[in-house]
């Protein structure tokens, strides 16, 4: 049940995956099995209701669709006095959406349902000063990825293995994969490095570290190990390394362990943000885990993009703080995310981060490279 | 039927009954008093029952309205109370509030209610949220209303609680607290028990009395009265006293009965025991008041009895019976008074006998000179002219002398008869009883007066006889019979000297107690007055001119040695009739 | 009494106060359970806790789909009688021996033949074989079933399984603790260990269970409520179709106040067997209240008392069966709750073991005696398992009342992984779970 999502999407976009159905294309299947319950000619009323969030837009194209489809199949549509009433409710079970349409003529109703794969799903319009630019997506999950060669190539660093891919016409089309092979299982809550090195690429992950050689021969040779690397790879200085196979780093110039660390400052495992000294950081809000530290083009003061609770509980979001005499002050909107950050590190381009976030509605891992403008 | 009561009998029987009524009049005033004073103290300990009753329940009020008024205070109450009023509550929560808050205050009823009137939580069934309390809705001042009997349902069915009711304040309606304890079975077991009562409390007032059981059923009859008009009532039964003090709800409808019983049984024994008593003591007093009254009887009537027993003697005959005089009063009085009178009596007689004895010698003297005196004077004229004759011619004197001495010799003859007719009355013997044919005398007598029936010379006498076929044989002498029956005849025979029929009749009489004959001498003469009758039969009467007046008397005398009896019946120009009745 | 050690859910926070989404979990720290009913058996294979200690081959996932867990791949003869599994490589159990077909293949045998007893199993290296005389189109669905948990029993352990936690020590009746196994194959726990107790009253772990009934824990406050899909069907059971009764009683009953107090708005309606969320139709069987039919339709009976059974011990079937009196008595009929059995009704708690719905309605008209309305069923049309509740519903002889999910409370300490949680819907899984040190 492996499915490899093919999507590169630049500005803002729905993601779609796998062999979704259109709103058009479930209606017409709907449609047909209606027609089939019915004989020809006989007239007909339509109610199309929904117990499931839709885009307002997916209901009337769904609606119309139906109607039309109906309509074409020799059931003729009326208001008043029908013969037969047609109530469709677009429902949902454990295995996704299911259309379920009542035919009631008098007394009888006979039922058809018709599972609908994968529908359109919601996104709220995040307003972002934060620039987000979609990478890649999959079903597992991603711990880091890194582009290369101008963007053109791709390598994605997943627990067990790492991929790599070409953009070709738009599109990213695999051209390696390369499984790790691991001294420990993969740990829970996984995360992991992957960073350009010379000849190739190094993959760094709690009790295992790999090198890896590009495409076109992808390969990748894992030692276990627990070398140190350097967090933000424009500041060689700091660097870290797992403990064990649990995900907290410890770094020789950061005494206890901690998740994430940026410009001098630590997100430590009891949830405070300090710097090295102690001193914690004042935020307005509690930050999550993860921050990782950018290059603004926009102002001096040091950026962090933090990961932070979203509104509800299993959607996270980013948003980017400036730091300032001890005190971190929120400098952008918040983008809310689909999903839980899974992944939030420096990319190796200046002024970009690499954010991974899980879908909570597809599982799928979604990430994307993130940087900081000014907002107009 | 008996004869008639004797005197010691009635005294025996006024005495006795005297005894009697006593002993049930006593029995009587002390049964009625015992009754009344045990009825006093019931009905005190009823009263006493009610009134702790009544003092129970207004402490059980004040109770409950006081752990009512703790859960209305306490802090869930007050928070529901506010949260309701912020309209955004949702009272779900609340759901089974009402069970600890009633198990905290020991309330077996606590509804905790919207202004709606449905109910948020209930204790004593709590599945009843979401349904109304409609009650509570009435415009009525709970404060003031104060604690009540209520009827609550219940899921076994319905109860009766005392409530109360506490509206509090939330936003702009209310929260009703509707709390109270059950009146049951276990609250009238806290009321102290009194030995021989039992207490119920009657809800199911259509319950049917058991057709058999008393109490049952006057208890139906009491629960009827009491629900026409709700009032403390009591109704006595033979076994037990019932009082029914209504309770009343909020709108005065009457909601239960609680019923005292109270056990006549302990009265129905006292009574028992006094009348098994009573029964006792009046029977043993009755059999002594029978023995004494006998024995009074005996004694007070003996000497009546003696002197009645004495009078007994005297009437038979006994004419020197006395009766004792045992004492001075008023019987003994009598006694004494008695034996006087017989002596005096005896004198009497004596002196009666006496003079009868001279009047008869004196009568018979008479008679004697009266029948004499007739032939005596024909006998001294023809002597006379005896006399006479000698003085005039021989011829004269032949004739005078054949004449007279003829008539001389004819009046000594009727001499000789009247003597002989004395001499025989005086010798008169008694009767020597044979069985005699009395027809066969009859005819005997007839045939001897044939000749004088039948003489030409005579005027002419029809000759009846109409004899009994059936006549039965009689004990009696037969010359004697012969003899008064002659006199019979002869008397008739001489009563129609011009002729008349002669009836000689006779009858067999059979009576109730004995058998008698009669025979009747009938003539048609000219009959006899009634003064004429009555001195019939007394020796020397005689209407006939001739006969010694005797011939009656020895019929008489005859009827009477024969113990019959005689009698005349006669008017005058009838003829007489003779009718002597014999036994047989 | 539902033999239920403790079951694990998957969330839907409702009251979110400290939300754990964006932070890292943290490793380390021990867990404090309590639950207020249920037995401690880490050796009863019904229990949930065996999860936690022993796997089964495959499982289901939160869409009802078999996914691999301890079998990665599998295949089966045309017939079904013959099925061949894939272990995962690299698996240990707590004990240290490795899964292959030679260790795991007792413990299934042992499993399988309790329902199947004509089932055979052999194979080598990382390969099972399984036969069975008859075909068995539903193994897979069987081999996700708890009780058949590839486990072992030493004389020291009772339960040595491949799971994420080992039991470090048992205190039948009272107590289990667990510790977390360093090489298992989805990554070492993030807790160190489990300790979970059976207490009622005032919850004083990091998580209790909240059960229905009056037995309710004083939750605090700061806790956060964690609930599974609606995962228990509560129903009316006749004892004897009688369909005019029973027709009248569900008119009569009215689910809302039952959902809204009882279950204080935690439970769903119930009309249909299988949950909305699980079948996605039960809104076509909704009806409304309507006393006034129900009470026409029972003037036409002259019915005595009914008895109706509800399991002793239970205060929350107590309270449904008292609120269903109720509802009856409006209608007209007496209906006297007993705990005594043999009742004319009975109310009956099933649970709801998985995101398949074909197979749970399968299971719950077996248990119903209903098996014959399960031959329609394929799972690939939703449309059968419409019609076989409906048969089943047109019967009168079940009359579902109320659907419960399972509720948990966590303490502000606990946090959980809700991306793995959406994976099982059903079980808080314990490996999901961190605390705060």
């Amino acid at each position: 049940m492996l499915r490899v999502a093919f999507t590169l999407l630049f500005g803002w976009a729905i993601v779609a995956t796998g062999q979704a159905q259109s709103p058009s294309e479930v209606a017409s299947q709907l449609a047909a099995r209606i027609s089939s319950q019915l004989p020809r000619r006989t007239t007909v009323s339509l109610e199309v209701q929904t117990q499931v969030a839709m885009m307002p837009a997916d209901l009337s194209t769904f609606r119309r669709a139906l109607e039309e489809d109906l309509r074409n199949m020799g059931l003729p549509m009326t208001a008043t006095q029908p013969e037969t009433r047609v109530r469709t409710t677009i429902s949902e079970n454990a295995r996704g959406v299911l259309l379920v349409a009542e035919i009631i003529a008098g007394d009888q109703r006979t039922v058809v349902m018709q599972p609908w794969v994968a529908p359109p799903t919601t996104d709220a319009k995040p307003r972002l000063r934060i620039s987000r630019k979609p990478v890649w997506e999959q079903p597992e999950p991603v711990l880091d990825l890194l582009l290369l060669n101008s963007d053109s190539e791709l390598l994605v660093l997943s627990s067990t293995n790492v991929a790599s891919f070409r953009l070709d016409t738009g599109k990213w089309t695999q051209t390696g994969l390369a499984t790790l092979s691991l001294a420990r299982p993969p740990a829970r809550d996984p995360r992991g490095r992957i960073e350009s090195a010379p000849g190739g690429f190094r993959v760094y992950l709690p009790g295992t570290t790999c090198s890896g050689t590009l495409p076109p021969m992808l390969t990748v040779a894992c030692t276990p190990g627990n070398e140190a690397w350097p967090v933000n790879p424009r500041v060689a200085s700091f660097v870290a390394r797992w403990v064990t196979d649990r995900n907290v780093l410890e770094s020789p110039s950061f005494q206890s362990a901690f998740y994430a660390g940026a410009d001098g400052w630590f997100s430590t495992a009891e949830h405070r943000i300090i710097d090295r000294a102690g001193n914690s950081l004042s935020v307005p809000d509690a930050w999550g885990s993860d921050f990782a530290g950018v290059e603004s083009s926009c102002g001096a003061n040091p950026t962090i993009l933090a990961s932070g609770p979203g509104n509800s509980p299993d959607r996270d979001q980013a948003q980017a703080y400036e730091i300032a005499s001890g005190r971190a002050a929120t400098a952008s909107e918040p983008m809310t995310l689909a999903g839980s950050i899974t992944a939030l590190w420096p990319a190796e381009a200046a002024g970009q981060a690499t954010l991974v976030v899980r879908n909570s509605k597809t599982g799928n891992y979604e990430a994307s490279r993130l940087g900081v403008a000014c907002s107009e | 039927m008996g004869g008639p009561v004797s005197f010691r009998t009635k005294v025996f029987l006024s005495i006795t009954t005297t005894v009697v009524i006593s002993v049930w009049i006593v029995a009587s005033v002390v049964s009625t008093l015992v009754t009344n004073s045990f009825e006093r103290q019931d009905s005190q300990r009823t009263a006493a029952l009610v009134s702790q009753f009544r003092s129970e329940f207004d402490r059980r009020s004040t109770e409950v309205a006081r752990r009512v008024d703790a859960i209305a205070n306490s802090e869930t109450v007050q928070r529901l109370a506010l949260n309701l009023g912020t309209s955004k509550i949702d009272t779900a929560q609340y759901y089974d509030a009402a069970q600890a808050l009633a198990k905290e205050q020991s309330l077996n009823f606590l509804e905790l209610a919207g202004s709606d009137g449905s109910i948020i939580s209930s204790a004593e069934w709590p599945a009843r949220f979401g349904y109304k309390e409609t009650w509570l809705l009435q415009p009525i001042d709970w404060k003031t209303q104060g604690v009540f009997l209520q009827r609550e349902e219940l899921a076994d069915g319905p109860a009766l609680g005392l409530m109360t009711v506490r509206a509090l304040n939330a936003g702009d309606g209310l929260l009703y607290v509707a709390g109270g304890q059950r009146l049951d079975k276990a609250f009238l077991d806290s009321l102290p028990p009194a030995p021989g009562m039992n207490i119920r409390l009657v809800r199911d007032f259509d319950a049917p009395a058991s057709s058999d059981d008393p109490v049952s059923k006057l208890t139906a009859a009491l629960i009827q009265n009491v629900r026409q008009k709700p009032r403390e009532l009591s109704f006595t039964g033979s076994d037990v006293t019932l009082t029914a003090i209504p309770l009343l709800g909020r709108d005065q409808q009457l909601l239960a009965i609680l019923m005292v019983e109270n056990s006549r049984a302990e009265l129905a024994n006292l009574k028992t025991y006094i009348q098994g008593t009573a029964w006792i003591v009046g029977s043993a007093g009755v059999m002594l008041g029978l023995g004494f009254s006998f024995w009074a009887a005996s004694r007070v009537t003996r000497p009546v009895r003696e002197l009645a027993s004495t009078v007994r003697d005297v009437a038979g005959g006994n004419w020197d019976a006395r009766a004792p005089v045992e004492s001075k009063d008023e019987v003994g009085q009598l006694a004494e008074d008695f034996n006087h009178m017989t002596e005096q009596l005896v004198e009497q007689r004596d002196r009666m006998i006496q003079a009868e004895r001279v009047a008869a010698w004196r009568e018979l003297a008479r008679r004697l000179a009266h029948e004499l005196k007739n032939p005596l004077f024909p006998l001294q004229i023809t002597i006379e002219n005896l006399q006479r004759a000698r003085q005039a011619s021989p011829d004269q004197f032949d004739e005078v002398f054949r004449e007279s001495t003829t008539t001389l010799l004819a009046e000594l003859d009727n001499l000789k008869t009247i003597v002989g007719r004395f001499s025989d009355f005086a010798r008169m013997p008694a009767p020597h009883l044979e069985t005699v044919d009395l027809n066969q005398i009859v005819q005997e007598v007839v045939k001897l007066f044939d000749p004088q029936i039948e003489a030409p010379d005579r005027p002419r006498i029809v000759k009846i006889l109409q004899l009994d076929d059936h006549l039965p044989a009689v004990a009696a002498d037969p010359e004697q019979l012969r003899r008064a029956l002659r006199n019979l005849v002869l008397n008739a025979l001489d009563a129609m000297p011009k002729g008349g029929t002669l009836t000689l009749r006779t009858q067999r009489l059979d009576g109730p107690a004995e058998r008698k004959v009669a025979l009747e001498v009938s003539d048609t003469g000219e009959g006899l007055t009634p003064e004429e009758c009555a001195r019939l039969f007394t020796p020397y009467y005689t209407t006939k001119q001739h006969g010694t007046g005797l011939g009656l008397a020895i019929v008489q005398s005859v009827v009477s040695d024969h113990k019959g009896t005689i009698t005349v019946r006669s008017e005058p120009g009838k003829g007489a009739t003779f009718r002597i009745e014999l036994k047989a | 009494m539902r033999l239920r050690a403790w079951a694990w859910l998957a969330l839907s926070s409702i009251w979110a106060a400290y939300l754990p989404g964006a932070t890292r979990p943290r490793f380390g720290g021990t867990l404090t359970v309590e639950l207020s009913t249920g037995m401690l058996d880490p050796a009863s294979p019904q229990g949930h806790l065996s999860v936690a200690i022993a796997e089964t081959l495959v499982r289901v996932n939160a869409r009802g789909s078999i996914e691999p867990q301890l079998a990665t791949a599998w295949q089966h003869e045309p017939d079904y009688k013959r099925w061949r599994f894939t272990l995962r490589p690299k698996v240990t159990f707590h004990d240290g021996e490795p899964l292959t077909a030679a260790s795991a293949a007792p413990a299934l045998l042992a499993a399988v033949r309790k329902r199947h007893s004509d089932a055979t199993i052999t194979g080598g290296g990382q390969t099972l074989v399984v036969q069975f005389e008859r075909a068995m189109p539903e193994l897979l669905a069987e081999l996700a079933r708890p009780e058949t948990a590839i486990i072992h029993k030493t004389d020291t352990n009772p339960v040595v399984g491949t799971g994420p936690f080992r039991l470090a020590a048992w205190e039948p009746g009272r107590r289990i603790s667990l510790a977390a196994f360093e090489d298992y194959w989805g990554g070492r726990p993030f807790l160190d260990s489990v300790v979970i107790s059976l207490a009622a009253g005032p919850a004083r772990a990091d998580v209790f269970d909240i059960p229905f009934g009056s037995t309710r824990r004083v939750v605090p406050e700061n806790t956060r409520i964690w609930a599974s899909p609606p995962r228990e069907l509560i129903a009316l059971l006749a004892a004897n179709p009688q369909s005019t009764l029973l027709q009248a009683l569900s008119l009569a009953i009215d689910r809302a106040p039952i959902v809204n107090v009882l279950t204080q708005r935690r439970g769903d309606a119930a009309f249909g067997v299988l949950p909305q969320w699980l079948s996605g139709y039960a809104f076509l069987f909704q009806t409304a209240p309507d006393i006034a039919r129900a009470r026409q339709l029972i003037s036409q009976l002259r019915l005595p008392a009914i008895s109706l059974t509800y399991p002793a011990n239970d205060s929350f079937a107590r309270a449904v069966a008292d609120r269903i009196a109720l509802n009856a008595r409006d209608a007209g009929v007496t209906i006297q709750p007993t705990t005594n059995s043999g009742g004319s009704l009975t109310l009956v708690r099933w649970p709801i073991e998985s995101a398949d719905a074909a197979a749970e309605l399968i299971r719950l008209l077996g248990l119903l005696g209903a098996g014959e309305h399960a031959a329609s069923i394929d799972p690939t049309k939703p449309e059968t398992l419409f019609e076989a509740e409906r048969a089943l519903l047109d019967d009168h002889r079940l009359i579902p009342l109320v659907y419960l999910p399972e509720l948990y409370g966590l303490g502000p300490r606990v946090h959980n992984s809700e991306a793995a949680q959406k994976r099982d819907p059903f079980r808080l899984n314990l490996e999901n779970l961190w605390v705060d040190p």
